[in-house]
This record gives structure tokens, C-alpha cells and sequence, in this order.
């Protein structure tokens, strides 16, 4: 009832903001030979707990368990995945939008040599479901255009590469 | 520790969108409802927690002060607590500990969070601006490049491997839940959707992630929910009807570890359960609890707290849904307002609802439509951020 009887010089007024947008030019800190591999060499490495021996992928400066400065050590990329969704919804924030088309999976793939699961997109061949599934090995493979994100590289099912390498 | 206790509460109705209302005035409407629920006034205050999830999303940092100053509560003790979707849960256990410890006598909780003031120019919409704006609350080196939204990483890292690790839940007990959400919600004036549902209505829905539907997702709103927290001599003082907090828990459990431990369970809630359990004396949940209101931001975390918090063996949560006894009418019903499905959800604030429900069903001043039966007295919020790295849980005892 108030609502009808409102001042129109009183209906909410909306106005765009857009005079804050933060840019950032950020240092990757301990992390920075895990990105610059990737950028200039498309290898990728984990980091080794010297004391208890831990790999961590994603990698980290430090042993959270130890406090020790981890050792960095290559790793081949390959991988086997251990959890998987499929997604046929993209967020807007991320990387993602440059190189997955829906449907794609969204995984924890334990890379081999690794104790940890990196969350990563597998690009399936198909749209049906259960092409990736837990068990599904799978290859990092690096885009063309690389920056220094984690979105510089993603998966595929190693059997597909072969496969397409074959032809 | 001296006891604490709730005296009064203060919701606003579930909306995707406050349009005429600044934070500030969601803020202050909220706190006024709950002020006026304790008989006391802002001027009987002696100090103000908060629970403000995020400032992008406020368009405004250190927004305490601003927020003191329209309360008109200058000159008191204030404290802002964030911790994702489970701030408003960190922020009770602050506030228990301000009182508990003496440090305050009579304290105002007040959660307020806008969620939908982003938009995205390039693509004319709020939905992408939101994503967008919302996503920088993951991990920004290691997640948030890949990470499609939290749906798709719960199911990821909690729900399928749940699923795969203990065979449960089906696909049906995950739509029931929503449908048995959907329920409640008809009965509580204050949610945001209306709308009688079914299990193929849920299971058709668009996919999210494989098997969260978009049916099976928590609605996204602009809410502020306040309440005043009392000493013992206070509350006695004040109310014949206090509701006293018996169990506090938090725990912070894995965020960017993933192994085969921390995959398909959610440990932060498992243990901040047992914290707050063990400091309530509780010790068989399903016989002791009335009600429990837990985080169903995908309904796969509302099953898999079922199992977390004790109430069943892992992997056997969706029999508590099959078995009718999480339904409003059931022996323990669960999310009785609608939850984050049906009511709505932002972070820092869903949480502080589920409190506010939990104590008017303890006063039995939930209304006909959806007054459970209270039996002992007691009844369980848990809430969770992201893929449950950070959980609390607290216990509501009334008497």
C-alpha cells in the first residue's frame, strides 16, 4: 500500500561505480620458478619437503607440516584424476572462459610423484558424460599464450592425445 | 566462563535484491527489530560484534565505523569478524566469548551483507558481475583462474567423492532434500521463493555440476540479521524466555590441501562438532536435539552434515531423508525455515538466520505454519565456508 503511494523522487536510484577497479602487479614470491617454468619452459615442478619428503602440488615454499623450505623437482605433467564434476556453468572471474567450452570437468588430479591433488578443468573430446571419470589418466597440456597462471595450462585424457597424435 | 544467552532477535525477509536499502538501513532495520525483541535500546549497549563477510561486495572497507555511527552505538566496543560463508558462526562464538569472558554485559550481533550491488558493463548483467566480483574469495593463485564457482568445487572436493567413497547420496535423496526445503519454505513468510517443487521438477533442472542441479543450489540475497546476547544477570533480568548458548565450535580444516584424507568429508564440521557437543554435554545428537539447521549451500552439504555432525554413519545421510526424519513433522526436523535453498543465502548472514530460526522455535514463536515440536529444548546451527575449510557449530539451549 505505501509502496503505491511512494514519491517518485523517492524510487531507489541506481548509479554504475566503476571508479575503483584494483590492478595489481603482483610477485609470485616463492612460488616464482613454478610459474617462469611454465611460461618459458611448459615444464612443470612440484616442491619436495627435504625432512619428511612430501611433494605438494599445487607447490608451496614451505612444508606446512615441517616449516621446512621445500626443494623444487620436475614432474611429467601426467596424471590420474581422483575426483570429477561435470560443469555446464562458467564463473565469470577466472581463466577459465579462455580455453573450455561446456561441457567441461572440473577434477583433483594427483599428478604422478605428487602426494597432493592440484583442482584443475579436464577439457573432454565429447559432450557425454563419463568420458573422465576417477581413475582417467590425464596429461597437462600447455596453451600457446601463457602469463604465469595456473590457467596457462589444462588437462586432457592422455589416451585422446595419443590417439589424435596417432592420426 | 559465565553463561550467555540470546534475548532477543531480528530477521528481514529473504530478498535477491534490497533496491531501497543502503547496508546501513539493512543494518539498522534489522538491529531495531532485535532491540525492540529484547525490550532494550541501542543506548543499553555496551558493545557490537559483526559479521561482515565481504567488502567489494559492500563497495566499502572498514564499514564498521560507518555502521556504529548510524546504530547510533558510538562509543562502544565493536568487533568485525569475516570468515567466509561462516563468519556469521565465527562471530557467534566471538560474541559468546565477549560475554562469557565479562568482557560485555550486553552485546549486539548484527550480520549484513549486500550480495547483489555487482554488475558486469561488458555483458549488461548482475549475475556476471556477482560471479565475477564474488570469485576473488577463492584462492586467487592456485583456485580461482580454474575454478568454475563454489557449486562445482563442493561437488568436486566434498560431494563426489563422497559419493564415491561411501556409495551415498543417491541423486533422489539429494533432489528430496531440496524438494523438503522447498516445503518448509511455504511456511515461512520471510523466504524468498514460494513455490511448491518435486523431485523430477529438481532433477530436471539445469545441471551445475554432475549431480548438483541448479534446484539443488542455495539462492543468492541481499539479507541482515541481528540479535542481543546477554549475561546471565542480564538476560534474566530482561526475559523470562532466554535461550542460552550451551556449545560454541570452529574449525578450520584444509583449503587448498586436497588428498585422500581431506576429499569427500568435510573435517572442519566433524570437529566443530564435537567441540561444541562435548562443551553442551551432548552426547546423542539425534536422541537430544529438536532441530538442527545446517549449510545447504548445495543440498549435498546439507546431507553430508547429517553425517558430520554425528547423526548417522558416513555415507548413510540420505536415509534421514528417505525416512522422513529431517521433515518438519520428522523426529529431527533440519532446515525448517527453507533453508539456504528456498529462504535464501549470502555469506556471513545465513548462518545468523539459522540462529534467529533456531531461537524462535526454542520460544515457540514460529507460527502455526511452522512451529516444530520442542521437546528437550535444543537445537544446532552449523555453517560452512567454501568447500567447509572454515565450519561452526553452536548449540541453542533454552530454559
Amino acid at each position: 500500500m505505501s509502496e503505491a503511494l511512494q514519491d517518485p523522487m523517492d524510487r531507489p536510484l541506481e548509479i554504475p561505480y566503476t571508479d575503483w577497479k584494483p590492478e595489481y602487479l603482483y610477485t609470485l614470491g616463492e612460488v616464482s620458478r613454478f610459474f617462469r617454468e611454465i611460461v618459458d619452459n611448459k615444464k612443470l615442478y612440484a616442491s619436495k619437503c627435504p625432512k619428511c619428503a612430501a611433494v605438494w602440488m599445487p607447490p608451496r615454499g614451505y612444508c606446512p607440516d615441517c616449516y621446512e623450505k621445500t626443494q623444487w623437482v620436475p614432474v611429467s605433467g601426467d596424471g590420474t584424476v581422483m575426483s570429477c564434476t561435470y560443469c555446464y556453468f562458467i564463473g565469470m572471474g577466472g581463466d577459465l572462459p579462455r580455453f573450455l567450452d561446456l561441457p567441461y570437468v572440473y577434477a583433483l588430479i594427483k599428478l604422478d610423484g605428487c602426494d597432493s591433488y592440484l583442482p584443475h578443468g579436464v577439457r573432454p573430446q565429447g559432450q557425454a558424460m563419463g568420458e573422465i571419470e576417477v581413475g582417467t589418466r590425464v596429461r597437462a597440456v600447455f596453451r600457446d599464450e601463457r602469463k604465469g597462471s595456473i590457467a596457462d595450462f589444462f588437462f586432457e585424457k592422455i589416451a585422446d592425445q595419443e590417439n589424435k597424435a596417432g592420426k | 566462563m559465565k553463561k550467555v544467552a540470546i534475548v532477543g532477535i531480528g530477521t528481514m525477509p529473504w530478498r535477491s535484491r534490497y533496491e531501497d536499502k543502503s547496508f546501513r538501513a539493512l543494518g539498522l532495520e534489522a538491529s531495531k527489530k532485535a532491540l525492540q525483541h529484547a525490550g532494550v535500546s541501542n543506548k543499553d549497549i555496551d558493545n557490537v560484534v559483526y559479521s561482515i563477510y565481504c567488502e567489494t561486495m559492500l563497495r566499502q572497507q572498514i564499514p564498521t565505523p560507518l555502521l556504529q555511527d548510524y546504530l547510533g552505538t558510538q562509543g562502544t566496543s565493536s568487533l568485525r569478524i569475516t570468515a567466509g560463508a561462516a563468519g556469521d558462526g565465527y562471530a557467534l562464538a566471538a560474541a559468546y566469548g565477549q560475554i562469557a569472558s565479562g568482557l560485555s554485559d550486553l552485546t549486539l550481533y548484527l550480520a549484513v551483507q549486500k550480495g547483489q550491488d555487482f554488475y558486469a558493463f561488458d555483458t549488461r548483467s548482475r549475475g556476471d558481475g556477482i560471479l565475477r566480483g564474488f570469485s576473488i574469495s577463492m584462492d586467487t593463485t592456485w583456485l580461482q583462474p580454474v575454478t568454475p564457482g563454489v557449486p562445482p568445487y563442493l561437488t568436486a572436493f566434498c560431494l563426489a567423492p563422497h559419493i564415491a567413497k561411501y556409495g551415498g547420496p543417491t541423486l533422489e535423496q539429494l533432489a528430496k532434500v531440496s524438494v523438503k526445503n522447498y516445503k518448509n519454505a511455504l511456511g515461512n513468510p520471510e523466504a524468498q521463493l514460494h513455490k511448491k517443487v518435486t523431485v523430477d521438477d529438481v532433477l530436471n533442472s539445469r545441471i551445475i555440476a554432475w549431480p548438483t542441479t541448479s534446484m539443488m543450489c542455495c539462492l543468492y540475497s541481499d539479507q541482515a540479521c541481528a540479535f542481543v546476547l546477554a549475561s546471565e544477570d542480564k538476560a534474566r533480568e530482561l526475559t523470562d524466555k532466554p535461550v542460552w548458548i550451551t556449545g560454541v565450535g570452529t574449525s578450520s580444516y584444509a583449503t587448498q590441501r586436497a588428498d585422500a584424507t581431506t576429499m569427500g568429508r568435510m573435517w572442519g564440521t566433524h570437529l566443530a562438532g564435537k567441540k561444541a557437543y562435548s562443551m553442551a554435554g551432548i552426547k546423542k545428537p539425534m536422541e537430544e536435539l529438536d532441530l538442527i539447521q545446517v549449510h545447504d549451500l548445495i543440498t549435498g552439504t546439507e546431507i553430508m552434515a547429517y553425517e558430520e555432525l554425528g547423526l548417522c554413519e558416513l555415507g548413510e545421510g540420505g536415509r534421514l531423508i528417505d525416512e522422513g526424519i529431517v521433515e518438519r513433522d520428522g523426529k529431527l526436523p533440519a532446515n525448517v525455515d527453507g533453508g539456504r535453498i528456498a529462504c535464501g543465502h549470502v555469506g556471513g548472514v545465513s548462518g545468523a538466520y539459522a540462529v534467529c530460526e533456531i531461537v524462535r522455535q526454542l520460544r515457540e514463536e514460529a507460527g502455526a505454519d511452522r512451529q516444530v515440536k520442542i521437546r528437550n529444548g535444543k537445537g544446532l546451527m552449523q555453517c560452512i565456508d567454501g568447500n567447509g575449510s572454515l565450519s561452526a557449530v553452536a548449540v541453542l539451549e533454552r530454559g
